[in-house]
């Protein structure tokens, strides 16, 4: 079953990186990074018949709300990787720039929204 | 409508074909916009699950309660403008069908009951008409905005803002259905007690005037004015059809925003969206005040007619 053999190499890989982190913390760091991917690229199977559903249901009606929502949340996803793995390495400061920068975008996507819900107040009262 | 005003001629199929007709025109689009909301919180609510992060949850929060606010600030656009309409039509209908009515009225005898209904019942109708089209729906629509406005600000003082406001125009809707109801009800009984006395009046100093034919001609007006009464009958049968033709569909869709806004409320409270279900509750009540529009108008020119037809019997 897939989520034992998920759960199987996250344990794996986190024995291999704490016995390397005392000697080769680099070598550690990079094992962990690459334990990571891994455990993502196997669900990344599991996705596509998700996404694909959202697809469909995105076409039929709504689109720019929940295309909006979809991209935010891959964004929060990718940025709390990201940050979560410098916090990994120790680097604090690259993790807080990781988050700050998946904000922005996040908000940066949800301003044609804002825009939507604006005009969309504006129509009603005029 | 697929059958005529005579209700003589009605038979059960075509009446529930189309009342299904009215139901199909009313419920098609807000058990879609239900179907649209559902998905939508079901999709925030896994959202919100697949992050971990406390920050990135109020973040995933506050785009899906932009998104919200906008599904259901249209939703409620269409609504408001569909209510306007239907008071619109109406009051456009009676501009043809209340001198008809009333023509028919004096000729029946009900000379007070016409100047009545011609007169005061017109008058008031229009300026309803106008109330709701200049002055309702716009306060309607500045607490759709406000709603969604204070639900996306996330405050609780607005949020409880909101609510206060949808209670004021609950009040204030109450305090209009029962003055008009009691202006108007007062008006036609008298106006139908001064017709029946004035028929009654005519019909004994027939009798006691003219020698011999005097109780033929008192029963001549009788009928004849019974003969009218029917007539009075079919008329105001036709306006309560047309009525329902107009008022049906928006009625019904209002009801279903109703339910479908707070279905969805409970949904967002199960999938942790607070604010999305704020939205849900503010808007459910203003769904039920257009509801309450919708009603105030139909049985006040409901009622009238209705009142003129019980009360005004021509001398029976």
């Amino acid at each position: 079953m897939l989520i034992i053999r998920i759960a199987v190499l996250a344990v794996v890989g986190g024995v291999l990186s704490l016995s390397l982190k005392k000697d080769q913390p680099a070598f550690a760091f990079l094992l962990s990074v690459a334990g990571t991917a891994a455990l993502l690229l196997g669900i990344a199977g599991q996705m596509r018949p998700l996404l694909g559903y959202l697809q469909a249901l995105a076409g039929s009606g709504q689109t720019q709300s929940i295309q909006c929502l979809v991209r935010v949340l891959g964004i929060a996803l990718a940025a709390q990787f990201a940050a979560d793995t410098c916090r990994d390495a120790g680097m604090q400061a690259a993790a807080a720039g990781a988050e700050l920068c998946g904000r922005v975008l996040a908000l940066a996507q949800a301003l044609p929204l804002l825009q939507t819900l604006v005009d969309t107040l504006l129509s009603l009262l005029q | 409508m697929p059958f005529s005003a005579d209700a003589g001629g009605w038979q059960l199929w075509p009446l529930l074909t189309w009342l299904a007709g009215l139901a199909a025109q009313g419920g098609g689009g807000p058990l879609r916009f239900a179907g649209q909301t559902l998905l939508y919180l079901l999709l925030a609510g896994t959202a919100g699950l697949l992050c971990t992060g406390p920050a990135w949850k109020k973040c995933l929060d506050a785009v899906a309660v932009l998104g919200f606010g906008v599904l259901c600030l249209g939703a409620m656009a269409d609504l408001v403008n569909r209510v306007g309409d239907a008071a619109q039509q109406c009051q456009t209908y009676l501009a043809a069908f209340v001198p008809v009515f009333s023509g028919v009225l004096a000729l029946g005898g009900q000379a007070s009951g016409a100047a009545a209904y011609g007169g005061l019942f017109f008058a008031v109708s229009g300026f309803l008409a106008m109330g709701i089209e200049r002055v309702l729906l716009p306060v309607m629509r500045i607490y759709f905005c406000f709603s969604v406005s204070a639900s996306v600000w996330g405050d609780s003082a607005a949020a409880e803002a909101a609510g206060l406001f949808g209670r004021c125009l609950n009040w204030l809707l109450r305090g209009c259905g029962a003055l008009f109801g009691i202006v108007l009800g007062l008006q036609n009984v008298l106006a139908g007690l001064a017709d029946n006395a004035a028929v009654r009046m005519g019909g004994t100093a027939l009798a006691g005037a003219i020698p011999l034919v005097g109780d033929a001609a008192a029963a001549a007006l009788s009928g004849a004015a019974a003969a009218v009464h029917l007539l009075k009958g079919g008329l105001a049968l036709a306006l309560v059809v047309t009525l329902c033709t107009a008022f049906l569909p928006v009625f019904l869709r209002c009801a279903l925003y109703y339910l479908a806004f707070s279905v969805s409320a409970i949904a967002a409270a199960g999938c942790g969206q607070r604010q999305c279900a704020g939205i849900c509750r503010l808007l459910a009540e203003g769904a039920r005040l257009c509801a309450s529009i919708l009603t105030l108008y139909f049985f006040m020119v409901f009622l009238s007619t209705a009142l003129l037809l019980i009360t005004g019997n021509g001398g029976m």
